[in-house]
């Protein structure tokens, strides 16, 4: 009987929980600041379920379908073309983000969603190189990685959008080339560097960088802040050759049926105190210009930096396909 | 001499086996966010009580693996004494055939079901289709432990209760049943392990509401930012080593 009482309660406990309407937020991990979800939920009344997910790829899967039952996700700004096109994007009502005006300047007209009708920049960073400066002496940009004394000390990003387009870079050609002789060379290039490489490694090298062991990687700006702070010799380079610059941005879903409360969440992350949090927290750059959040010259460069840096667009079916494909003979060269 | 060779090789393959994990357990009490020793601190695990998307990952977790376990011992039993029963070949096979299957082809396949069947019923992807997706999988493993201990069972014990008067029901039930009982509950014990571990197939089948503690320590994993990764999975492993200890002691008794 007593078991009986106890599920009854547990039962009725789940289904009566939440009453308060809720939004279902995906985004990438470790990008918000919790407790500004616990302060949104408590300001509206509303329950916000929040789940994350590792890679762009991941979220569109579950997203493709239509229904998927988010209301909410930060795609890269890449794909925000992409996706408008594939029919899952609900346009903006600016009338209900009176907060727009807090992006920093940069994000008011991106090339990649010049009216800001697909998403709201949130978070932003740029590929560049983290070096040792003890160890090894500055590169300038992209040429320096093929060094010889860096051999069994270097690593690149494990990702072919941004080695190709560091090889191309390199040889002068643009980041997003489509030339199959451009192409061609930037994978001789990728080849002859991989005798010098110890591995394509992403945020995983980082802690490399700390001890001392790797001396310099191909490496986001954002991991390289972090790496950083555990050890004061290292520095970073936005390469002088050029380099990409990548920006999350939220997306309200076509399929939602809680416009309303998606734009208030929007509307909720451009106040400059929650962005400040959310950048705090996620260790990366905001795109609010209203912030006041420490300004360290890594994460934001200066506008004479930034001017180098390219925003990458998504490439042609085609394309892709066919950097795949040299994707797949860098690695197993 | 031999003796201590023997000796040293064990201790060679012992620490192969687990010197990641201890590696892993020991960094978990590191001060620093890095992998380089600055003291002894229990920041992690603080870091990690607080989170609360790692506490509903886990809660989800623990849902499923309760669920998967229960309904896959429940049908994979069954199975594994049908089969025995009917001492078919090809439905024996077929078991080990879902068992050999990988596990991303398993995944793609149960989405592809769950896709063609919501344009018939109007669901979404949850935590339901997670437990289908669990229980499928699950199955086989269940059923697999269970015929290994019908192959030593003595079909003519069931055939004897009836002799004496039981009806077949009264056979399985006071006869096989028992006899079974230690490797359903081993059966049990390895599908609450293996699914809450799966990562592949469930991040496949997962919707809203759904994230299990693997799929939020994937994604904390890839992006690097701390090492509460290691401080959840130090508790992991001793977590799943105190139900090894438990199944242990209940085999002995």
């Amino acid at each position: 009987m007593k078991r009986r009482a106890f599920l009854a309660t547990a039962i009725s406990a789940a289904c009566t929980r939440d009453r308060r309407p809720r939004l279902n937020v995906f985004n990438w991990s470790s990008y918000i600041d919790p407790a500004m979800i616990e302060r949104f939920e408590r300001e509206r009344g509303m329950r916000v379920v929040y789940a994350t997910y590792e890679s762009n790829e991941e979220m569109l899967a579950k997203v493709m379908t239509g229904n998927s039952g988010w209301d909410i996700v930060f795609p890269t700004h890449s794909r925000l073309a992409p996706m408008a096109k594939a029919g899952l994007i609900a346009p903006l009502d600016h009338a209900r983000l009176p907060s727009l005006g807090n992006l920093d300047a940069r994000f008011r007209n991106p090339v990649w969603d010049p009216e800001l009708r697909l998403g709201v920049p949130y978070t932003w960073n740029a590929t560049g190189i983290v070096f040792n400066r003890a160890q090894t002496p500055a590169p300038r940009g992209w040429s320096g990685l093929w060094n010889p004394a860096l051999r069994g000390r270097l690593t690149m990003l494990d990702d072919p959008e941004d080695v190709i387009g560091a090889c191309l870079q390199k040889l002068g050609d643009p980041f997003g080339s489509t030339d199959e002789r451009q192409l061609q060379a930037a994978r001789a290039a990728a080849v002859a560097q991989k005798k010098l490489l110890r591995a394509y490694l992403n945020a995983e090298v980082r802690d490399q960088l700390v001890s001392g062991d790797v001396l310099a990687a191909q490496l986001w700006s954002t991991t390289s802040a972090q790496a950083m702070h555990g050890n004061a010799d290292l520095g970073f380079v936005y390469p002088e050759e050029g380099y990409p610059l990548y920006c999350d941005c939220a997306v309200i879903l076509r399929e939602t049926s809680r416009s309303a409360a998606a734009h208030e969440f929007l509307e909720f992350l451009l106040q400059p105190d929650v962005a400040a949090s959310n950048a705090r927290v996620a260790e990366t750059a905001t795109a609010n210009g209203a912030a006041k959040v420490q300004r360290d010259p890594v994460l934001y460069p200066p506008d004479e930096i930034y001017r180098r840096g390219i925003w990458p667009e998504a490439l042609p079916p085609g394309a892709q396909r066919y950097r795949d494909r040299l994707w797949t003979e860098i690695k197993s060269a | 001499m031999r003796q201590r060779a023997l000796g040293a090789y064990a201790a060679l393959i012992l620490a192969f086996l687990h010197a990641p994990l201890a590696i892993l357990i020991v960094f978990s009490f590191n001060a620093s966010r890095f992998t380089v020793w600055e003291g002894f601190s229990l920041r992690w695990y603080r870091a990690a009580a607080q989170d609360p998307q790692l506490a509903d990952g886990l809660v989800n977790s623990v849902i499923v693996a309760l669920a998967a376990a229960l309904l896959s011992t429940l049908i994979g039993t069954l199975a594994a004494y049908g089969v025995w029963r009917r001492a078919d070949r090809v439905l024996s096979g077929s078991l080990y055939l879902s068992l050999v299957t990988p596990e991303i082809v398993t995944g793609v396949a149960l989405l592809a079901l769950f896709q063609w069947a919501f344009r018939f019923l109007h669901l979404r992807l949850g935590l339901y289709t997670v437990i289908i997706a669990h229980v499928a999988f699950s199955i086989a493993y269940v059923a697999i432990v269970v015929s290994a201990r019908l192959r030593n069972y003595d079909r003519t014990l069931e055939e004897a209760a009836m002799d004496l008067g039981a009806n077949e029901w009264g056979a399985f039930s006071r006869v096989t049943l028992p006899a079974l009982a230690p490797a359903i509950a081993a059966a049990a014990l390895l599908a609450l392990v293996v699914s809450f571990d799966d990562y592949v197939i469930t991040s496949l089948v997962a919707g809203v509401d759904s994230q299990t503690l693997p799929m939020v320590i994937y994604a904390m994993a890839r992006r690097g930012v701390s090492p509460v990764v290691n401080a959840v999975s130090a508790l992991i492993v001793v977590g799943f080593g105190l139900i090894i200890l438990v199944s242990q002691r209940l085999q002995e008794k």
